[in-house]
């Protein structure tokens, strides 16, 4: 009823909100099956990778421990000078060579996986 | 376990558009993506694929392979549930001792402290990912929107006019 309601007054509204609901829940696909890129998953952990935008990939990981539950989010951003790395407030880190080894693989590895599955959702809509 | 395919066919017919629509939207994305990051750290490290050493193949076979349908989870596998969460200290430091290739831990520098971060679950990706605002149709900007006034059409005109009978002269070439 709610929703109708809203519907109603805002009507743009309820598309903008469906896109971005749908734009989310597939980003969400893909980052969990980003996570899987590294093998299983420890229990009690929660694992994503993926590609937020055009210059931006992202790798969150959260578990629990004695100390309580950790989260690190990494941002890897494309910029002119190079790819830099956040975690947490606003620091930048540059990569290391295996590091960057590393991300190179596990994203050549992402677009293979990812990918493939997006352009046939693609091929079932153009039928 | 992760739905490796996404089952469109089970969706309601508006959320198979808006499916469809974003599969577009992160193709392009990713593809683009995927191409400014490998070519950055290509240019940066000169780096590229590299042969996987035989003994990380099968772990690199496991990443792309679904987890035992029998066992339905990655976690129900005996030899993955008798491991704990491993600690910072172990996650972090000790990244070079194991399988490098397919263990994200390595990502992470050594010498940064995890517990300083304790944030939890979706907000972070609430936080990064677009809004419903961002998908809204863009306003036309105003002098997108308005044909030039009449009179300054004439006064460019005349600019131009005036530019072309000055020809190749260079008023601004002191030494002449």
């Amino acid at each position: 009823m709610m929703s109708l309601l809203a519907n109603f007054l805002h009507p743009g509204q309820a598309a903008e909100d469906r896109r971005a609901n749908m734009y989310k829940a597939l980003i969400h696909w893909e980052a969990k099956v980003g996570g899987e890129l590294f093998g299983p998953i420890p229990k009690d952990t929660r694992r994503e990778f993926f590609c937020l935008d055009e210059h931006t990939w992202v790798w969150h990981e959260e578990w629990k421990d004695k100390k309580g539950r950790h989260a690190v989010t990494t941002r890897y951003d494309v910029r002119p000078n190079g790819v830099l790395k956040s975690q947490g407030a606003n620091t930048y880190q540059a990569l290391t060579r295996d590091e960057a080894q590393n991300l190179y693989n596990a994203v050549t590895m992402y677009y293979e996986r990812v990918t493939p599955e997006l352009a046939r959702l693609q091929q079932l809509g153009q039928r | 376990m992760t739905e490796n395919n996404i089952p469109l066919d089970r969706l309601p017919r508006p959320e198979q558009a808006g499916i469809i629509e974003a599969a577009g939207k992160r193709i392009v994305e990713e593809t683009s993506g995927a191409r400014n990051l490998l070519w950055a750290l290509q240019q940066q490290f000169a780096i590229g694929p590299v042969q996987v050493e035989s003994t990380t193949q099968p772990a690199r076979q496991a990443a792309y392979e679904a987890p035992d349908p029998e066992s339905q989870s990655y976690a129900n596998m005996p030899e993955y549930q008798a491991s704990a969460a491993p600690s910072p200290s172990q996650f972090y430091g000790d990244g070079a001792s194991v399988d490098t290739y397919t263990q994200p831990a390595s990502f992470i520098d050594p010498a940064y402290d995890a517990t300083h971060s304790v944030v939890s679950s979706d907000a972070y990706f609430d936080a990064i990912t677009p809004s419903p605002e961002d998908f809204a149709p863009k306003a036309e900007p105003v002098w997108q929107q308005h044909t030039m006034n009449p009179d300054a059409q004439a006064l460019a005109d005349q600019a131009r006019q005036n530019i072309a009978e000055l020809g190749g002269q260079n008023n601004y070439d002191l030494a002449a």
